[in-house]
């Protein structure tokens, strides 16, 4: 199934901002996928918490996901949420390496059958339905 | 693991309903009212010897329309309680944290007769146009499921459809096997002169019914009601004062796994686990020991999910253990969701399966009784948060 975002951007609820996350959502802006990391011992941690949960480290740094993720699980929602909305795919993906965080997003561009564990690339678009924010979709990944 | 050496088993000593139904057009408040005062009637007791109140969720924020009960204080200054010992939460082990609350205080002696209550207005607050996604009353969303809003994934639908496409991929668990929970729920429901929805429905019903959000069809989702039950918990002691009771054997409330549903370790359970382990270990009761079930469906996937973390099957067979309806259905081993369930009985926010946990034990199922009936467990909860209980048969 395609799925052109237009016309999704506007399906979300615009989240509260804590201190913590301001540099997410920066980092979505400018169309990178950011998680942090302790600097004592490595754990990857999101949301972004400035503490370690496994070694109450309060010393992170920001580091870049890049893609492929792995599609972990999926669904197509088909009841309209609002009136007209065609069905539309959902999926749930893991990092390689990422101490179990997963992300949510649509799934774009996506032809034909979708397979647990086929690999995803990441794409960001504004989306008005949470307030103007850009955040993370998913696409078909091209081996380079 | 925890050991529990001052657990006093509490007694639920009353249960009250007010009306339940579809749009019903009577406020939250009136609702709260009956079913409060017909639970300290069913009882036998009086208002006066209420000391202790607690409901689940609170005055925060509506996650959507018609989810919060009344304030609490609101409905302590409208019966005139004079209490010991008061709660309401929002964030907590799930839709019973405020039963384990009030037993853990009356447990402790920090009140005698506690109310405790759920009131739900969600179908009329939907109104005629039907259900909407989460968040849709705020203009913005905080906590664990801030980020799922925000992605796209506006509805838990959504997330459980997630963790069933998973489930399905590991285990083989089918489209038919979620079909024979409904099914069967709907059979008992035929027997259920409070449930909504009442009419015969057959497989085939279940596999032409339309998609909300793959695989789950609009027969894998509860219905939404107004309504509200109230129970009253008391102390031990006073089991010949009421007039019935059934014994809070044990409960479950362990979480430890992140609380989010998308970074749950594996999405193929679901903190079900946690608060059922944390149950049994706090009583020498075994699953075989179990003659009924209560298990949270507002997406029949947590039906399978509750039957492998309790220990009815192993990891995985929770789709088999349900097929065909054989185990689950009047007559199998473990009749489970006698009332209905949330699917045909309607959305009581898990108090639907405490009410009949303490019918089946009280006797009082009437068509649906299973005789002998001595030990219910009850679960409550989907994805990030759940609680469990064990109630057995008072004096």
């Amino acid at each position: 199934m395609t799925l052109p975002i237009d016309g999704y951007e506007a399906l979300g609820v615009r989240p509260m901002i804590e201190p913590e996350m301001e540099a997410f959502w920066e980092a979505a802006a400018r169309g990178e996928l950011v998680v942090e990391q302790c600097d004592a011992c490595g754990l990857h941690v999101f949301p972004l918490r400035g503490v370690c949960r496994r070694c109450r480290g309060r010393s992170m740094s920001l580091v870049v996901v890049e893609p492929p993720a792995i599609l972990y699980s999926y669904t197509v929602n088909h009841h309209p949420w609002a009136p007209g909305m065609e069905p539309y795919p959902l999926g749930i993906v893991e990092g390689p390496g990422l101490d179990g965080i997963r992300f949510v997003g649509l799934l774009a561009g996506f032809d034909g059958e979708l397979e647990i564990g086929q690999p995803v690339g990441f794409a960001f678009h504004k989306s008005s339905a949470i307030g103007g924010l850009t955040r993370l979709h998913f696409t078909p990944w091209e081996r380079r | 693991m925890s050991r529990r050496s001052a657990w006093a088993r509490p007694i639920i000593s009353g249960l009250g309903f007010s009306d339940v139904g579809r749009r019903l057009g009577r406020s939250r408040y009136q609702l709260t009212v009956d079913a409060i005062l017909a639970a300290v009637d069913d009882a036998g007791l009086q208002l006066a010897d209420i000391d202790g109140i607690a409901c689940f969720p609170s005055s925060a924020v509506e996650l959507n329309p018609g989810f919060n009960g009344p304030d609490l204080y609101e409905v302590m200054d409208g019966l005139g309680l004079e209490v010991n010992w008061h709660l309401g939460t929002s964030q907590g082990p799930a839709q019973f944290m405020s039963v384990i609350a009030a037993a853990t205080a009356v447990s402790a002696g920090l009140c005698r007769h506690a109310v405790v209550f759920r009131t739900t207005t969600e179908a009329s607050a939907q109104g005629a146009g039907g259900r909407g996604g989460l968040g849709t009353q705020g203009t913005q969303t905080e906590g664990v499921l801030s980020s799922l809003l925000a992605s796209g994934a506006v509805s838990p639908a959504n997330w459980t459809a997630f963790y069933l496409r998973r489930h399905m991929h590991e285990y083989g668990t089918t489209r038919e096997h979620l079909g024979a929970i409904a099914v069967t729920e709907r059979a008992y429901a035929a027997l259920n002169p409070r449930a909504v929805l009442r009419s015969v429905m057959t497989m085939d019903d279940y596999l032409d019914a339309r998609v909300i959000s793959s695989p789950l069809c609009l027969f894998d989702c509860d219905l939404p009601v107004d309504g509200s039950v109230a129970i009253v918990v008391s102390a031990p002691e006073t089991a010949a004062d009421v007039r019935h009771s059934a014994t809070i054997e044990a409960v479950g409330t362990a979480m430890r796994h992140r609380p989010y549903w998308e970074h749950w370790p594996d999405l193929t359970s679901m903190a079900t686990h946690d608060a059922a382990e944390h149950m049994w270990s706090q009583t020498d009761l075994r699953p075989g020991d179990v003659d009924v079930a209560q298990i949270y469906d507002a997406f029949s996937p947590f039906v399978i999910f509750w039957l492998e973390a309790l220990g009815f099957c192993g990891r995985g067979e929770g789709g088999f253990f349900v097929e065909g309806g054989k185990n689950i259905g009047p007559g199998g081993c473990l009749p489970t969701n006698t009332w209905g369930g949330q699917l045909s009985g309607g959305r009581l926010h898990g108090w639907g399966f405490l009410a009949e946990a303490l019918h089946q034990l009280w006797g009082s199922a009437d068509a649906r009784q299973v005789d002998g009936t001595e030990v219910v467990v009850v679960g409550v909860g989907g994805g990030a948060s759940a609680s469990s209980m064990l109630l057995t048969r008072g004096s």
